[in-house]
């Protein structure tokens, strides 16, 4: 469960598109407040939109929707889900 | 009221805290309705308000903590909760009430189970139940309570349901605090704080409270530690000594808190929570989808911004003439009253009475502007435009959330860089206090309005004198961001914060909440603003009155028959009899030149006169020099200034102050004889107003809010930055000319 500098991050999701979480860098001060607005592994999240310029982007996390830099979400890793849309 | 009465009813202290957006605001209103106080938590620069009200006789003070998400502080904001809640800041609290919002369950039990670890009598306020029903969710508050272990009471705070019943809720748990059930913490964390324990009990320490140790052990925030006497280089290596059985455990240290909490909080909202079937999806989702889409988003912005703006400029424009009318009707009346005692008019006429009126004078706009920013910040919107602005301010190391105050300094940047506060990234926010200034407020207007009035306008026509008043406008902006860039990398030594922003649902704002929004904004800037202003304003008014030899009376009187008979082929012996038969023109002739010569010699105009060699090179002569030095107080005098010094009387100042500059010639030097005022010098003044540091109420606001240093920087890069661009706009702008 420990973070994967390579993997697949919330960046990389495609607007619209749901995720699981798989880890969190808690090291990045970014990792600390995201969990205490509870987003942990195995939460789900979706990319809602990015800012007109790219960066940065809307999430919508279990409970309540944030933005993010996109230098920050690439602390936190996903897994895509295959089936699934909403 | 006897003393037995009050010893019946002791005083109680009540907290208010909660996440940011939970409606703690709008409680603290409905609570302690007129009855606040605003001022600073000592020693820190976060705003602190505390209400009184009453409850069943009881006199209750309520505190109001800033918003936080939770007590492993990240911003200045949420440091000052736990220290509050620690009673290290003030009297400890007796009730803590958490606020929690019924839509966002889930992330507002964070921060109320944190507060129940550390075991003071909690009421949890379960806020927004009205917003709840519509949206089809009920919460079973009963089951809620018996979970947590403490009382649960919903409430909605923006029409007052329930406030009623929260009131008797805190007098009950003030009178028989209820046994409070701290969070069950796996064994790993139960070992990591006995190792902590004995850590500190080596070190001779005051023995600490578990919950105070699990702070420490869940946050790199080394303050905690730093307060019970361990050495800063120490606390890194001793957290990684205490944590290891935690690590061992598997977890993240500092996950280890939301962990056990959110496990905890995930089973809690199981039980208690349900939906109803019909539940509707986003609202918020839908507008989202057109507000911040990259191409109607961006068009709505720009409109909105526009019609903020004009609305600032334009419907403040009648009551902003009408104060000044009011003004001078005021002094028009009192003048004769004082006429007695000269000097005493003329401090309360010139200096009391004018520099009152300066600050009176942009309370329309302040009301204006704050209308505007509660009205956006109560929709949801303003968090929008942090998220459309992050990227162009994001470059230079000022954030999303800078663009508020920005925006606010463009009325005045007495409230922008109050509106810093919002900003949780230190370095972000001082970045923001720097630049603000640079917008072009208010107060620079009747600059730009003069000089184009009087040489852009005549020449070139209307289009081009609106184009570069607007030029004017965006020349602060286009200088802030690379200034704020330039401090980003070689003057603050900051570390990077990330930048999360949580957006809240779109909501229809509460007209009452928005009126005293604005109201307690015009306040604040009246305080802050009137006070500074005033006192600066008097003491121009010495500078320019003082010392005042009598002899200039005569002589200025000699003179002035010398010459007005020499004009009018007369004797002076007529021109004489005239005064003597009080002839009304030729007296205010004179009185006007006995005022300008009193001025020159005044310390002021002496002073002027010493520094001009200074501005040359921006083509001001001293004249115009004694108009910038005086205006370094506050900008918007050098109008009435040039106007006395151009033997108008302080009160022409349209028309006939555009005339005289106009016909102002170069009285010595290489230049005499001509003309003072070329196009260049107008755009050279200009520029020099636009970007100079002449405000002696926002120093002193970023004296306190950032410190006297940063005042002091500010002052120095802003007026060097002026001097340099006068001077080559100036040269420039006369070689091609
Ligand atoms: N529907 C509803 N809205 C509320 C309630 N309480 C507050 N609000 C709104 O929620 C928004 C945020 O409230 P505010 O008091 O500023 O929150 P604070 O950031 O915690 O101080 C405002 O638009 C309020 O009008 C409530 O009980 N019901």
């Amino acid at each position: 469960m420990n973070f994967d500098p390579a993997a697949r991050t919330v960046c990389d999701l495609l607007p619209g598109e749901w995720a699981t979480v798989s880890a969190i860098n808690h090291d990045a001060g970014i990792g600390r407040r995201l969990l205490s607005l509870g987003l942990m592994p195995g939460c789900r999240l979706r990319l809602l939109r990015r800012a007109p310029l790219g960066d940065p982007i809307m999430v919508e996390l279990p409970g309540c929707v944030v933005c993010l830099r996109r230098l920050d979400a690439l602390s936190v890793s996903v897994q895509e889900e295959c089936l699934q849309t909403s | 009221m006897s003393a037995n009465v009050l010893i019946a009813t002791p005083p109680m202290t009540v907290a208010l805290i909660g996440n940011p957006n939970t409606g703690k605001t709008t409680l603290f209103n409905r609570l302690t309705g007129t009855r606040q106080r605003v001022g600073n938590y000592p020693g820190v620069t976060v705003a602190r308000k505390t209400g009184g009200m009453e409850i069943d006789g009881r006199a209750v003070t309520v505190i109001d903590l800033p918003g936080a998400y939770s007590l492993a502080a990240t911003s200045p904001d949420e440091r000052i909760a736990i220290e509050s809640l620690q009673g290290w800041i003030e009297a400890l609290p007796d009730v803590v009430v958490c606020l929690v919002d019924a839509t966002h369950l889930r992330r507002s039990l964070f921060l109320a189970r944190q507060l129940a670890d550390l075991g003071r009598p909690l009421i949890i306020a379960l806020n927004f139940t009205d917003e709840m029903r519509t949206r089809g969710l009920s919460i079973d508050a009963d089951r809620l309570a018996q979970r947590l272990g403490t009382r649960v009471i919903p409430i909605a705070a923006r029409n007052g349901e329930g406030i009623g019943r929260l009131c008797a809720a805190t007098s009950e748990t003030f009178a028989s605090p209820p046994v409070s059930r701290p969070p069950e913490w796996p064994v790993s964390v139960a070992e990591s704080v006995a190792l902590l324990r004995s850590e500190l009990a080596r070190r001779g320490g005051a023995t600490v409270e578990d919950a105070l140790l699990r702070r420490m052990l869940f946050e790199d925030d080394h303050a905690l530690l730093g307060r019970l006497g361990v050495a800063c280089q120490e606390c890194a290596p001793l957290l990684d000594r205490v944590r290891r059985p935690i690590r061992t455990a598997g977890m993240h240290p500092l996950a280890a808190e939301a962990l056990v909490h959110y496990r905890f909080i995930d089973s809690v909202i199981a039980e208690v929570v349900s939906r109803a079937a019909n539940a509707k999806p986003g609202r918020t989702e839908r507008i989202d989808g057109v507000l911040t889409h990259r191409v109607s988003g961006l068009l709505i912005f720009a409109g909105l911004m526009f019609v903020v703006f004009e609305s600032i400029y334009t419907f403040a424009t009648p009551a902003m003439d009408g104060i000044e009318a009011a003004a001078a009707l005021l002094r028009g009346w009192v003048r004769p009253l004082l006429a007695g005692t000269p000097m005493f008019q003329s401090l309360v006429c010139d200096g009391a009475i004018a520099g009152a009126g300066g600050v009176i004078v942009f309370l329309p706009q302040i009301f204006l502007l704050f209308f505007f920013i509660a009205l956006l910040e109560d929709t949801g919107y303003l968090a929008r435009t942090a998220f459309l602005m992050d990227r162009l301010f994001g470059w230079c190391g000022l954030n999303g959330k800078s663009f508020v105050p920005l925006l606010s300094s463009y009325a005045c940047a007495v409230p922008g860089v109050l509106a810093t506060r919002t900003i949780e990234d230190p370095k972000a926010r001082l970045l923001t206090v720097l630049v603000a200034p640079l917008m072009s407020c208010s107060a620079r207007l009747p600059v730009y309005v003069l000089m184009i009035g009087a040489f852009i306008q005549p020449v070139y026509g209307a289009t081009v004198a609106a184009l570069v008043l607007f030029a004017m406008h965006l020349v602060g902006l286009v200088v802030a961001l690379p200034a704020a860039w330039f401090f980003n990398r070689k003057v603050l030594k900051i570390r990077v914060q990330p930048f999360l922003l949580e957006l809240p649902p779109y909501r229809m704002p509460h007209p009452k909440d928005v009126l005293w929004r604005m109201w307690e904004g015009g306040r604040e800037f009246l305080k802050r603003a009137g006070t500074v202003i005033l006192a600066m304003s008097i003491l121009i008014w010495a500078a320019l009155y003082f010392p005042r030899p009598a002899r200039i009376v005569d002589e200025t009187r000699r003179e002035f028959v010398a010459a007005t008979a020499t004009a009018a082929t007369t004797t002076p012996g007529a021109i004489e009899a005239r005064l003597a038969a009080n002839d009304a023109v030729l007296q205010a002739a004179l009185d006007h030149e006995i005022a300008a010569n009193y001025l020159e010699q005044s310390f002021l105009g002496r002073a002027g006169k010493a520094v001009q060699p200074l501005f040359a090179p921006a083509g001001f002569d001293w004249k115009i020099t004694v108009g910038v030095l005086a205006s370094f107080p506050a900008r918007e005098v050098i109008v009435s200034t040039l106007g006395i010094i151009y033997h108008l009387g302080e009160d022409a100042q349209g028309d006939s102050l555009r005339d005289a500059l106009r016909k102002a010639k170069w009285t010595d030097g290489a230049l005499a004889g001509r003309p003072v005022f070329t196009l260049a010098t107008a755009l050279s003044v200009m520029i020099f107003f636009a970007l100079c540091m002449q405000c002696g109420s926002t120093l002193a606001v970023i004296a306190r809010e950032s410190g006297r240093r940063w005042a002091v920087f500010a002052f120095v890069y802003l007026t060097a930055l002026a001097w340099v661009a006068a001077v080559l706009v100036f040269q420039i702008a006369s070689r091609i000319s």
